[in-house]
């Protein structure tokens, strides 16, 4: 399994890197799905069984009941520092996806999570975001400057060459996007998972609240679709994927709504 | 495998990694129907290219602006490919991307033979340690797939491949817009008995990394429970709990008391792996823990370099080799090489793109190691204001 440690080391070390910089200015971002839970087990190994920074989960408030009961679970077992950002004011003035999906991830997300870091004065963030889940995102960097808007310059990317990453900030207001997953592939999150005996949540199983289906990919409630599956084993959803020629984020709908919609959520500060 | 794709501007490369994936079957139906909802929106056939330049501005403007990775697979194994921009103002974008390979596929138009950046990115390609090479031959389809045109730009290709120390492994004649000879063996170059692309690859062999004597470069150094536990990724080689290790570049001698993975305490851990470590010396960030051989320790190097931005003859830059971080004068630039011409020529300045030979000094002794025994000691960056401005490879 030389290879899987070779994607572990490498996440370790990007993690170790961006906590010495900024210690318990850097948050963990966190969806509760299995990417940031991979994420969050690695954080888990690289400072020896502990999280010693906050952990961050944006709550739309259209989240699905299930990753509100696995966050409880799991900040309790795993000892978390949980900070929860919410657009209070958005949500109390209807922000809805009826309102236009790129208008409510912006609003209910995007937004939330500015102001969380405006508030604690978070510097950097550990995000789980992989290549291979968008063209858009296989663009990134490692660790990629955001501006004091949250936007990101994705025409003056910095380089990134080998072990060296660009760790130091200059302007006051300007965050740092940490993405120790990039070269995880989604079956190599799931083999991991395996390995590594991390918890996920049951919504990736079939079964869990409809009988042959499953969720690839977890969003919010209103758009997320599950994915027609009997795989209700890690070891069924490893064969699932060997064999699929489905996207991961087919079920997810800001990704497809407008053209380029992607793009334009992440140039505004998405993830 | 991580495959790479370098090349002039418009000779192909996001076309052919388009077709790759298409052809593999490793395209998602999903991004298909995007493309081509994609390409109807902007009045186009069908551009495979979309398949990695999904900036909108990439799109509208028809060109690569920065480095992406995509995968396919075939039969024998999983690759991921690398595409990079050909245009002589994201070049480090290219260098970024090209950084993350082992197989480097040399694009060239037969139209129009080997251009500025085509040479300039053979070179990179050396400079970064990529020593699997496959020259590609591509839009055949436009010379009416004539045997004469390709001998002549593969003539070219070997000529200034061969003044640049690079052998690559093979010279295929191909279409990416058709398919001919990518995945599919062309019906239209009957005279090419060659292989396609994709079996090249899939007959390549794994490079195996050189089994070297313990390398640990120290990452940082954290309190658990009082303790002074020492953290980072070991490079090479094996360390057991009880084993004598050598500090470097203080050249100390310590004892392993502790090794920590994950909670636990274990007995013995090996490269790729990410470790916690407690010896009964204090160290700190930058140290290199060593056994068996000793590393390199030098205050001074003459190396090849690639530049991102300007190197000047005098000035003070940032070194970094894994860990360790010293100021380094460049005393001297030795060589400038022009890689359109080929031509040496003298200079006290190094500009973006350029590729040169320099002096440098170092403040504090550093510890290297030949690229080809221990591949992350091998190699370095030269940052100005904290930004990766040049990077080299040590031979």
């Amino acid at each position: 399994m030389n290879y899987m440690d070779e994607l572990e080391a490498k996440s370790i070390y990007i993690i170790r890197e961006a906590y010495r910089t900024f210690k318990n200015k850097l948050a963990v971002l966190v969806s509760w799905g299995k990417d940031s839970i991979t994420m969050l087990h690695l954080v888990k190994k690289a400072f020896f069984g502990n999280v010693p920074v906050p952990v961050v989960h944006i709550d739309t408030g259209y989240q699905m009941k299930e990753i509100y009961e696995f966050r409880e679970k799991l900040t309790k077992e795993w000892n978390l520092n949980l900070i929860i950002a919410k657009n209070e004011e958005a949500l109390k003035s209807g922000m809805g996806p009826d309102k236009g999906r790129l208008e409510c991830c912006t609003a209910l997300k995007t937004e939330a999570l500015k102001q969380c870091i405006k508030q604690y004065g978070f510097r950097a963030l550990l995000v789980a975001i992989r290549r291979d889940e968008h063209a858009i995102r296989a663009k990134e960097r490692y660790f990629s400057r955001r501006t004091t808007d949250g936007e990101w310059l994705y025409h003056e990317q910095l380089p990134e060459l080998w072990e060296h990453f660009q760790v130091k900030l200059d302007d006051t207001g300007m965050h740092l996007r940490v993405h120790p997953m990039l070269h995880w592939r989604e079956i190599d999150i799931w083999r991991y998972i395996k390995r590594e005996n991390i918890p996920v949540n049951p919504l990736y199983f079939a079964g869990a609240r409809k009988e042959g289906y499953r969720y690839r990919s977890l969003g919010c409630e209103p758009c997320s679709a599950p994915i027609p599956s009997n795989a209700k084993t890690i070891d069924e959803i490893i064969k699932e994927l060997e064999t699929t020629n489905i996207a991961e984020r087919a079920g997810r709908i800001q990704d497809k709504e407008r053209s380029y919609m992607m793009q334009r959520l992440r140039a505004l500060g998405y993830m | 495998m991580n495959l790479v794709i370098v090349g002039h501007i418009d000779h192909g490369k996001s076309t052919l990694i388009g077709r790759l994936l298409f052809d593999t079957k490793s395209l998602p139906k999903e991004k298909l129907e995007e493309i081509e909802a994609s390409c109807k929106a902007l009045g186009k056939e069908m551009e495979f290219a979309y398949v990695v330049d999904a900036l909108e501005e990439e799109r509208k403007n028809e060109m690569t602006i920065d480095t992406t990775q995509t995968f396919f697979q075939t039969e024998k194994r999983e690759y991921v490919i690398i595409d990079t921009p050909g245009h002589k103002e994201f070049i480090k974008n290219m260098i970024t991307g090209s950084s993350y390979a082992d197989v480097a596929i040399l694009i060239v138009d037969v139209s129009e033979g080997m251009k500025e950046q085509t040479k300039r990115h053979a070179y990179i390609l050396k400079l970064l340690g990529i020593g699997q090479v496959i020259v590609v031959i591509n839009k055949m389809d436009k010379v009416n797939y004539e045997k004469g045109r390709f001998d002549k730009i593969k003539e070219e290709v070997l000529n200034f491949l061969e003044t640049i120390g690079v052998t690559p492994l093979c010279v295929i004649p191909i279409s990416a817009f058709k398919g001919d000879n990518v995945v599919t063996k062309s019906i239209n170059m009957k005279w090419y008995d060659g292989k396609t692309l994709v079996k090249v690859l899939d007959e390549l062999e794994e490079k195996k990394r050189r089994e070297y004597y313990f390398r640990l470069p120290i990452q940082d150094v954290y309190e658990i429970n009082g303790e002074k536990i020492a953290v980072g990724n070991i490079i090479s080689g094996e360390v057991k709990r009880g084993d004598k290790v050598k500090i470097y570049p203080s050249d100390e001698d310590a004892a392993v008391l502790k090794i920590l993975e994950s909670n636990k305490e274990i007995e013995m851990v090996r490269y790729p792996k990410s470790v916690g470590i407690a010896l009964d010396k204090q160290i700190k960030r930058g140290d290199i823990l060593a056994k068996g051989e000793r590393p390199v320790v030098v205050q001074k190097l003459e190396a090849n370099i690639f530049c991102i931005d300007k190197i000047e003859e005098g000035q003070e830059y940032s070194f970094a080799c894994v860990t360790q971080e010293v100021e380094a004068k460049v005393v001297e630039i030795k060589e400038k090489i022009n890689p359109d011409t080929l031509e040496r020529e003298s200079g006290k300045s190094l500009g973006e793109g350029d590729v040169g030979r320099v002096v440098l000094e170092f403040q504090n002794p550093v510890v290297i190691e030949k690229f080809g025994n221990v591949v992350e000691l091998g190699r370095f960056v030269l940052k100005k204001n904290a930004i990766i401005i040049a990077g080299g490879t040590i031979r």
